[in-house]
């Protein structure tokens, strides 16, 4: 074997030792933890509690968190369903934030996002997304996760020491790649495992599976629609959106078949949520993601409850967005939003901004009067009246 | 570029970063190119384009931001994604100048950022609006604001006037209440 060859098939085999370097992509298997346990003050375990603990208490003043006491009572019944003997181990906190997501830290710290609350369609999806972070604190993911960073951090500085002792230090970023996906590998072998976890947990409790793979679908529809660049899946820290649907479905599947009546949540998920829709929408639409908000509002339409309120939104949406045509758009909105009782009184004062920039006076005039019918005390009643006298 | 890029993040965030501040004099003074004010105690101020700061105990504390001219296509602060920033046009109301103030501050970071009270005020010689804000710094603690503003020759001219509620706002607002009277074209 010549030199060239010799040289190169060593740094293959140290390069395979680096990625494989937990067998199986694991480091040391752990328990689950246990109702009420807290880790024993000499372990590394105990030191990320501790700094989760600092995470958590600046979380409680922090000025993104939502105080509304009727939502966390609710998120933490659906918690409780889930997993009984844990609950006094989960602060809940809802984090007021529009994008979709959840997390659950190694000391029991659960923050929900408000984006995660305004894509579930009832309790099953939300219970489902839930499920699954609990899973990851069940299972001790994160100390798992920090221990196999730690051991392959570890071996890599011995590794490029030698390497480039050998003369071999071309190596050396090539076996930073390997180990930096073999740890997204891993991460993602976590996500498979409290995806299957978080189903086991809903069927448990006596919730439809079939919702699980419901908002994933959904998701990833958004994220078609918001042009986002979807991660390259060698890095990316979770599984494919299209991988977990199909496991999801397959896993749903299985538990539905001979199963009896499962529950959906509907009702009660509106009550605990709609009275926040109004602001959540509203926080929505500051994104600035029109693509993905059209995805998010197109289901709450299919969904049918409080129409003029969606409708009144949808408009808002084409105002913001301003593209050509979207004014029109925009009236046509509000005046559908306006066929339902529940069209907010905004949705008058909207109307007349348009017909003001159209020209179209009369038309402009009767809307801010009508806005102002309906809400005489309106706080902006001095710039509305101001508006109808420009008008005269 | 670079540099004002940077001294404009430093001022939207109310960061510690390494701006120069200059003093300002209780006496009457420039603002950009379209009007005078005569402020009544001593401020420190900073410029990064079309933003000019004056505060006293710093910006995460209290600031006025004087908003110079915004163009038609302008944001209000920098980010990350030029595309997705509230941007002002020329033809917007002051209802819509007023969503734009809120979006644009609720993207720079601050929370549960509410406007209310908006009302017609002249800005010296110019029909103008004027109104208040609630808000929660990133870290938690409340924060109250006033805006007062015009468009004049289609370009967006504002006074932004914010501080923590815990002292500081109250502080010197009846300094600002009395820097807004002053305004005179130029």
């Amino acid at each position: 074997m010549s030199p060239r060859w010799t040289t190169a098939t060593l740094a293959l085999l140290v390069l395979a030792c680096v990625a494989c370097a937990t067998p199986g992509g694991s480091p040391q298997a752990l328990p689950d933890i246990k109702p009420g346990e807290r880790p024993a003050l000499d372990t590394d375990e105990a030191g990320l509690w501790m700094q989760m603990d600092r995470v958590e208490e600046n979380l409680k003043t922090s000025g993104r968190l939502l105080a509304d006491a009727n939502l966390t009572a609710y998120v933490r019944e659906v918690v409780c369903k889930l997993i009984g003997p844990y609950c006094p181990d989960i602060r809940i906190y809802v984090v007021q934030t529009p994008h979709f997501n959840a997390s659950m830290a190694p000391n029991g710290t659960m923050q929900v996002w408000t984006g995660l609350i305004l894509r579930s369609e009832n309790e099953a999806q939300l219970a489902y997304v839930l499920g699954h972070e609990i899973a990851h604190y069940l299972r001790r993911h994160s100390v798992q996760l920090w221990r196999d960073v730690r051991s392959k951090s570890t071996l890599l500085v011995y590794f490029n020491v030698l390497t480039a002792a050998a003369g071999l230090g071309f190596v050396g970023p090539l076996a930073n790649l390997a180990a930096l996906a073999s740890v997204y590998a891993f991460s993602r072998d976590n996500e498979r495992e409290a995806d299957e976890f978080g189903l086991a947990l809903i069927v448990q409790a006596g919730y439809d599976p079939r919702e699980a793979s419901r908002i994933w679908e959904a998701l990833m529809k958004e994220r078609t629609a918001t042009k986002d660049s979807a991660p390259f899946i060698f890095f990316a820290t979770h599984p494919s959106t299209e991988e977990r649907i199909d496991t999801l479905k397959d896993l749903a599947q299985k538990a539905t078949a001979g199963a009896g009546q499962a529950v959906i949540g509907r009702e009660r998920f509106l009550a605990a949520t709609l009275p926040l829709r109004a602001m959540l929408l509203r926080d929505e639409l500051r994104r600035r993601e029109f693509g993905g908000s059209q995805v998010v509002l197109d289901r709450l339409l299919e969904g049918g409850v409080r129409l003029g309120e969606l409708h009144f939104f949808q408009g808002e949406l084409y105002r913001l967005r301003a593209e050509a045509g979207d004014a029109a758009k925009a009236v046509a909105a509000y005046e559908k939003a306006l066929g339902y009782e529940d069209a907010p009184a905004e949705t008058h004062r909207a109307l007349g901004l348009l017909f003001s920039k159209a020209g179209e006076k009369v038309k402009a005039r009767s809307a801010f009067e009508r806005y102002l019918e309906r809400q005489p005390a309106a706080e902006d009643r001095h710039m509305i009246n101001t508006y109808i006298r420009q008008l005269e | 570029m670079k540099r004002t890029i940077a001294a404009l993040l430093c001022m939207m965030l109310g960061t510690g970063c390494a701006t120069a501040y200059s003093l300002v004099e209780p006496r009457r003074a420039p603002i950009g190119d379209l009007y005078t004010v005569e402020p009544q105690i001593p401020w420190s101020a900073a410029k990064a384009g079309k933003m000019e700061l004056w505060t006293v105990d710093g910006p995460a504390l209290q600031a006025i931001r004087f908003i110079n001219g915004l163009t038609d296509g302008d944001a209000l602060f920098g980010g990350r994604d030029k595309e997705k920033r509230p941007k002002f046009r020329k033809a917007m109301t002051p209802t819509e100048i007023m969503e734009f103030v809120v979006d644009s501050l609720a993207s720079s970071g601050l929370q549960k950022v509410e406007a209310t009270n908006l009302r017609p005020e002249p800005f010296g010689d110019v029909p103008g609006f004027r109104f208040e804000m609630r808000f929660v710094y990133g870290g938690g603690l409340e924060g109250q604001g006033l805006v007062v503003g015009a468009v004049a020759k289609e370009k967006l001219y504002l006074i932004m006037y914010t501080g923590a509620r815990a002292h500081y706002y109250a502080k010197h607002e009846e300094d600002v209440e009395r820097l807004v009277r002053s305004v005179r074209m130029q």
